[in-house]
């Protein structure tokens, strides 16, 4: 792979810049071969190897060139498909380039090969080759005579020869010769083999043999007679005949040959002749061929000139689109979101201004998105700090898109609505109603306007909703509203908020404005109205008869009740209504519990007492503390003697006391149970308002009462039924007393947990109903070290600690 | 009916499959015949037997071989064009992974040609510039397949040498052709008169042939 690398990188840096040079020296390089084939293809004179080593180069020349336009066509093939910037443009250069220069090339070429074609067809002609002919026949029947001269003076000499011995046939052949005038005379004897030989050339050794047809002719007693080109350029008369008379060719006969030669001028004559008639048969032979190959010698100019014609097309185009191609890649850069190219200027014609005008758009466009990204970033930053106003808000607040589907919320939102956050995204109103059912007054109240067209955009909606949540029963002031149908998201919004508290404020100081002036409007006449009644039954009692007397006694005794009991209600008018001055001290709340109902002890319905064994320091008035603990003892009693128990049980009233711990705050809890029938259940969420009560004769005013008491104590007050088994729903105690009770009512008091050394505010008034004691101001306390407030804070754990070993000990204390 | 023609159609097809195989047979066979037939008409050459041997501290080599002219070729000369053929006799000493070491080499060089006006068929030996005249072609052609006492090397030359391999060939030398004939005799099979290489026993350099002991 690191070679293929390297290979790479070679090819890249080196070969394809060497390529174009190489190439054009190719070019030139073919451009001298195809001037020397040409050259070649006019001269006779050249050397033997020329003309094939020049073709062999020219073909690799031409393969060269054709490899180095293959590449091209590749790589623009491989573009085209990829998409390639300016490959398109390349393809369509290219082909124009090679179209511009083809057809001509092309028409040129086709004229030259008809031009060849004719051309040497033309150069021969049928009478000149007739003429050529009848001369090299001429120059045969020149020789016939001399042939017939010499054939007969052969035959005469084998005559001559005929009678000689073997041994005398050597002195005599070249006296016969000689007067024959043959140039060389030769016996051959059996297998060929020479007898006798004579010649006038004495260099000559060995004498000149005739081919085994003339051989064989004579050996069959035929005579042959022929010319003989010899080596050089003198021909001779052969002449071959039967030596010995009458034998047949079995080898044993002789034969006789003579060579005549001809006259120097007859020999140039008939060269001459053979030369012209050589050259003209040649040239008729070979005029096929010759156009053959003047025909592939144009196609080599041919395959030249197209195969640079490409070549310079794709180089032409290279550098033409150069600019082009980076231009459409930088364009694709920009268009993939890359701003930063900057394409190089390094031309000054019109693709030079295109690039400069690039570079200015890119610039721009670069600004642009960078100021795009800032304001980006501002919306980003402006959308979370939104979000966490909205998250910190004391309202809970509800997004929802156009469909009705819940898009974002804040933690309030659930905590208001006694739900978790995972279960209502993306969820519709309708679907968290079924998931919750206890939110139905919601999707009551706003559920349909959340349907499309039912709620103009920007329009508000306002509704009151009371919903019973895990803390109880909250009252919600929900708002929807319809987002602007051109914002980006559009939908709803809904906006909750508890005002459980501040309705609760509202109705408590309405009706504290009421039993003031109730009581101030009513006190004072009643007195008059008492002291009248009275006035008259002891003035006109004892004057009247016994009829009007009974009648006088009665009214005004009824006068005098009513008055009475008009002076109780208003009396308890105005202790509702009076703010005195509490004096808050630390005391025992399960001490002061116990002497309330030491009171209570021997009365009709038994009051008992759980006490956990330990004190239980808070910081209250302990008169008004023995008030509400009055008014819940005698509440319970009343209510049980008028509506009675149900099933066999006695009726009783259980006073438990002890510890709760809530949200890391330590609380004393007083927990009033009896064994009642309960609270009506519609009537629970206003049991501590004035004038709400089961009882025919009540005031309805001893619940108020206690709930005023126990909030300017800073404690808070809770009313519930104790259902079927022994379900603590507000104390944490364990109760084996309550564990019994099968109904009944059930009040609970929870006061802050007070710490003995704390700085105790005397004269305070009326606490805030949500204040705590653990929450105050700095100032008005003293200087504490952490170590302190650390032990102190750590106190009623430890006091938690021992209760539990204590229950796990003992059983509870019953008195009463 | 539709089915019959679906039947028919698929006929059709299949006649016209079959028409188009037949065509592409016929193609084929045709470029075999002719292949066959350029093949019949080839030149060649073929060294039948090639024989050494040392006399006189000199190495003799006797060849026989089968020449096979194309009637193109035959025409040629008829029209007066001369073929120069060249005898290449070369003795080499074998080399492991590595060409072999050249000894020695001899070349025969032959012109075949027609003599127009004596009608005769002229052999000649270039280099000797020995000329001999044939009234047949078969004449001429035998003669030149017969080379006989071609004096290659010396056995001096051979002494010591090892074992050694003798190689002959016969070649047809192109660039003696007119220039027109020159670039389809390289491709043409009626020209191609080159044999193969033909491996011959090298004889063994005793001390009796040694040249200067005689």
């Amino acid at each position: 792979m690191k070679f293929v690398g390297s290979w790479g990188q070679i090819y890249t840096r080196w070969i394809r810049r060497l390529i174009p040079p190489i190439s054009m020296m190719v070019v030139v390089l073919l451009l001298i071969l195809m001037y020397l084939i040409s050259e070649s293809l006019q001269r006779a004179n050249q050397p033997e190897h020329l003309y094939l080593s020049l073709l062999g180069l020219s073909a690799l020349g031409i393969l060269f060139l054709a490899a180095v336009v293959l590449g091209h066509i590749i790589r623009l093939v491989s573009n085209y498909r990829r998409g390639a910037p300016g490959a398109r443009l390349t393809a369509r250069l290219v082909l124009t380039f090679v179209g511009l220069t083809s057809i001509p090339v092309l028409i040129v070429f086709y004229f030259s090969v008809s031009f060849i074609q004719r051309g040497i067809d033309s150069w021969f002609d049928v009478q000149v080759e007739q003429a050529m002919s009848d001369a090299l026949s001429l120059s045969q029947l020149a020789f016939d005579g001399q042939m017939r001269t010499a054939m007969n003076e052969t035959m005469r000499a084998a005559t001559q020869l005929k009678g000689v011995s073997g041994d005398l046939v050597a002195l005599d052949l070249n006296a016969v010769r000689r007067n024959t005038g043959a140039h060389e005379m030769t016996i051959f004897g059996s297998r060929n083999l020479i007898v006798a030989s004579a010649s006038d050339d004495l260099q000559a050794i060995v004498p000149s043999r005739p081919d085994e047809t003339a051989l064989s002719h004579a050996r069959a007693g035929k005579d042959f007679i022929g010319l003989d080109p010899g080596g050089g350029d003198s021909m001779r008369i052969r002449v071959v005949v039967p030596l010995t008379a009458g034998l047949t060719g079995d080898g044993s006969s002789e034969v006789l040959q003579a060579l005549y030669s001809i006259s120097p001028r007859a020999n140039q004559l008939s060269s001459s002749v053979q030369a012209a008639f050589n050259e003209y048969r040649s040239l008729i032979f070979l005029h096929k061929s010759l156009k053959k190959t003047f025909t592939f010698a144009l196609t080599l100019a041919l395959l030249l000139s197209l195969l640079t014609a490409v070549w310079l097309a794709f180089i032409a185009a290279r550098r033409l689109l150069a600019p082009i191609r980076e231009l459409a890649a930088g364009t694709r850069a920009v268009a993939e979101g890359d701003y930063s190219l900057r394409l190089p200027v390094d031309r000054r014609d019109d693709l030079g201004q295109l690039v400069q005008s690039f570079n200015t758009m890119t610039a721009r466009v670069r600004r642009a998105h960078q100021v795009m990204q800032q304001l980006q970033e501002v919306a980003d930053q402006e959308r979370d700090y939104l979000e966490t106003v909205i998250q910190h808000l004391s309202s809970g607040v509800l997004t929802l898109s156009p469909d009705g589907r819940i898009t974002r919320n804040n933690s309030v939102v659930t905590q208001l609505l006694s739900i978790t956050s995972q279960h209502i995204d993306g969820c519709t109103l309708t679907e968290i109603c079924q998931i919750y059912p206890h939110l139905e007054p919601i999707c009551a109240a706003f559920g349909h306007l959340l349907e499309p067209g039912q709620l103009p955009a920007g329009a508000t909606v306002e509704a009151q909703v009371r919903i019973m949540g895990d803390a109880g029963r909250r009252i919600l002031l929900s708002r929807v509203a319809a987002l602007p149908a051109d914002d980006v998201t559009g939908g709803f919004v809904l906006v909750f908020e508890d005002v459980t508290t501040l309705i609760q404020a509202q109705r408590d100081a309405a009706w504290s404005e009421v039993a003031r002036r109730l009581a101030h409007e009513i006190k004072n006449p009643l007195t008059p109205i008492q002291l009248s009644a009275e006035r008259l039954r002891r003035r006109l009692l004892g004057n009247l008869s016994d009829e009007p007397a009974q009648i006088l006694d009665r009214s005004t005794q009824t006068i005098i009740n009513q008055v009475e009991a008009m002076k109780f209600m208003v009396n308890e008018f105005a202790e509702y209504a009076r703010s005195p001055q509490i004096t808050l001290k630390i005391l025992d709340l399960d001490e002061l519990v116990s002497e309330v109902i030491d009171l209570y002890k021997g009365g009709d319905i038994p009051v008992l007492h759980r006490s956990v064994g330990h004190p239980l320091p808070v910081r209250a008035d302990a008169g008004r503390i023995r008030q509400v603990l009055h008014n819940l003892i005698r509440n319970a009693q009343q209510a049980m003697t008028e509506q009675g128990c149900p099933g066999s049980d006695e009726p009783e009233v259980t006073l438990s006391t002890g510890l709760h711990q809530e949200g890391g705050l330590v609380l004393v809890e007083l927990t009033v149970t009896d064994n009642g029938t309960g609270f009506p259940e519609d009537m629970i969420d206003r049991l501590f308002e004035p004038y709400t009560t089961t009882r025919p004769k009540g005031s309805g005013l001893g619940l108020a009462i206690v709930k005023k008491i126990v909030e300017e104590h800073s404690g808070m007050v809770l009313a519930s039924n104790v259902q079927d088994g022994p379900v603590e729903l507000q104390s944490d105690i364990p109760a084996r007393g309550v564990a019994t009770a099968k109904t009944g009512a059930r009040i609970v008091i929870r006061l802050p947990f007070a710490l003995p050394d704390l700085p105790m505010d005397t004269n305070r008034e009326t606490a805030s109903p949500k204040s705590s004691v653990l929450t105050g101001s700095k100032e008005d306390r003293p200087e504490t070290s952490p170590a302190d407030l650390t032990s102190r804070h750590n106190a009623p754990r430890d006091l938690f600690r021992r209760m539990d070993d204590t229950r796990a000990e003992s059983d509870l204390d019953h008195s009463g | 009916m539709g089915s019959f023609m679906l039947c028919w159609k698929k006929t059709d097809r299949a006649a016209d499959r079959n028409s188009a195989a037949a065509s592409a047979l016929s193609v084929f066979l045709l470029l075999a015949l002719v292949l066959l037939c350029a093949q019949a008409h080839a030149s060649s050459a073929n060294i039948q037997r090639a024989h050494a041997e040392i006399r006189e501290g000199v190495v003799y080599l006797d060849v026989d071989l089968k020449l096979v002219l194309d009637k193109e070729m035959i025409d040629a000369m008829r029209n007066a064009i001369p073929i120069n053929l060249s005898m290449i006799s070369v003795i080499e000493s074998p080399r492991d992974w590595w060409l072999p070491n050249e000894i020695a080499s001899d070349q025969r060089r032959y012109r075949l040609e027609f003599h127009a006006l004596s009608k005769t068929w002229l052999v000649t030996d270039t280099l000797e510039h020995e000329a001999r005249s044939f009234s047949t072609l078969d004449g001429a052609l035998h003669s030149l397949e017969r080379i006989r006492a071609w004096p290659v090397t010396t056995a001096k030359h051979l002494e010591g040498r090892g074992p050694l391999v003798g190689r002959v060939r016969m070649v047809l030398d192109v660039n003696k052709l007119p220039l027109p004939l020159r670039f389809p005799a390289l491709f043409d099979s009626r020209w191609s008169l080159n044999s193969a290489w033909f491996s011959w026993t090298v004889p063994t350099v005793g001390a009796a042939d040694r040249g200067d002991d005689l």
